[in-house]
């Protein structure tokens, strides 16, 4: 089964000096935390933050390829859980057809975001340790730690 | 006129914390500097260099749209440089679907291969993607007399001489 999410939240992790992206489900039950790295985080809060950029930044330039081809994505979802890793899918249709590509949940989150169609994540990439996990790194931030988010 | 070059090197721009990339034309005569972005510089450098990720990067991620949809990239083109930026297009072969017979349940459409009814659409980008994207997909990179003319030579020149061996220092790859 899939479940709807919402990018709710990006924060950096300094212990790892990467980001997390937040998703959550409508009823605020599901959490799923992904790490991702800094250009996709950038690229995902150049899009929530709605900030529009002189140039096309790499996820914009993809965004217009498909534009121009008359390619549309129609939605993301996240598959599953792999070794630690995320592995996520993102739909397009193109002149009649369905297309499915592997792509990673960060890449996948920025373009959904930049075509406004829904992010999913099936039953299976939603385990309760990786919220366990979170709650234990939420629970050890220290104030400073903030200190180092950097946009 | 359009002039073919290739991706010389990629260096690491000790003041700026941003990456040049030398692009040269064949006879080694002509040398155009572009600064990107280090995650830019990344995946120029990923590609000069045939690393391959485990899981699909950004410019990865367009290959593979791409080579879903079966839209050949032609070649990308530095067509123009305002103020200090240059400017890049994406030429794509698109063969529209009229094109390919009213039998819309065809397995691999795309594959009755590129007619002469394909289409050129070409899409603006930055220098750093475009060159990202070709190094990728193996097609040429080129770009118009009129930028090469434009572009200040002297600037990388001043720039290089006065490099110190210590500004090596800083380099992270």
């Amino acid at each position: 089964m899939l479940v709807q999410m919402k990018v709710r939240g990006l924060m950096f992790d300094p212990y790892n000096n990467a980001y997390i992206i937040i998703l959550r489900g409508e009823e605020n039950t599901d959490v799923l935390p992904i790490w991702v790295g800094r250009p996709e985080a950038n690229a995902i809060s150049l899009a929530l933050e709605g900030i529009f950029t002189p140039r096309p930044m790499t996820h914009d330039l993809i965004k217009n390829v498909l534009d121009s081809l008359e390619a549309k994505i129609i939605s993301i979802v996240v598959t599953e859980l792999k070794d630690n890793t995320y592995l996520s899918k993102t739909h397009l249709t193109y002149q009649g057809s369905e297309i499915t590509v592997d792509s990673r949940p960060s890449d996948a989150i920025a373009l959904a975001l930049r075509a406004d169609v829904p992010i999913f994540v099936a039953d299976e990439a939603i385990k309760k340790p990786s919220s366990e996990e979170l709650d234990r790194w939420l629970e050890n931030l220290r104030p400073e730690d903030f200190g180092k988010y950097d946009t | 006129m359009n002039i073919p070059l290739k991706v010389d090197a990629i260096i690491a721009d000790p003041n700026t914390n941003a990456q040049i990339v030398i692009l040269k034309d064949e006879q080694d005569l002509e040398l155009l500097p572009i600064w990107v972005g280090m995650a830019e510089g990344n995946a120029i450098r990923f590609a000069m260099e045939g690393i391959s990720s485990p899981r699909p990067l950004t410019h990865d991620l367009l290959k593979d749209f791409l080579n879903h949809l079966k839209v050949p990239l032609e070649k990308i083109l530095i067509h123009s440089m305002k103020g200090s930026t240059y400017y890049a297009s994406l030429h794509f072969l698109q063969t529209p679907q009229a094109q390919k017979g009213n039998d819309q349940t065809t397995e691999n459409p795309a594959l009755d291969g590129i007619t002469e009814e394909s289409e050129e659409v070409t899409v603006d980008a930055r220098p750093s993607d475009a060159i990202a994207l070709a190094l990728r997909m193996g097609v040429p990179i080129y770009v118009t007399d009129e930028v090469l003319s434009k572009k200040g030579p002297e600037s990388l020149d001043a720039w290089l001489e006065k490099l110190k061996p210590t500004d090596f220092g800083p380099y992270d790859a």
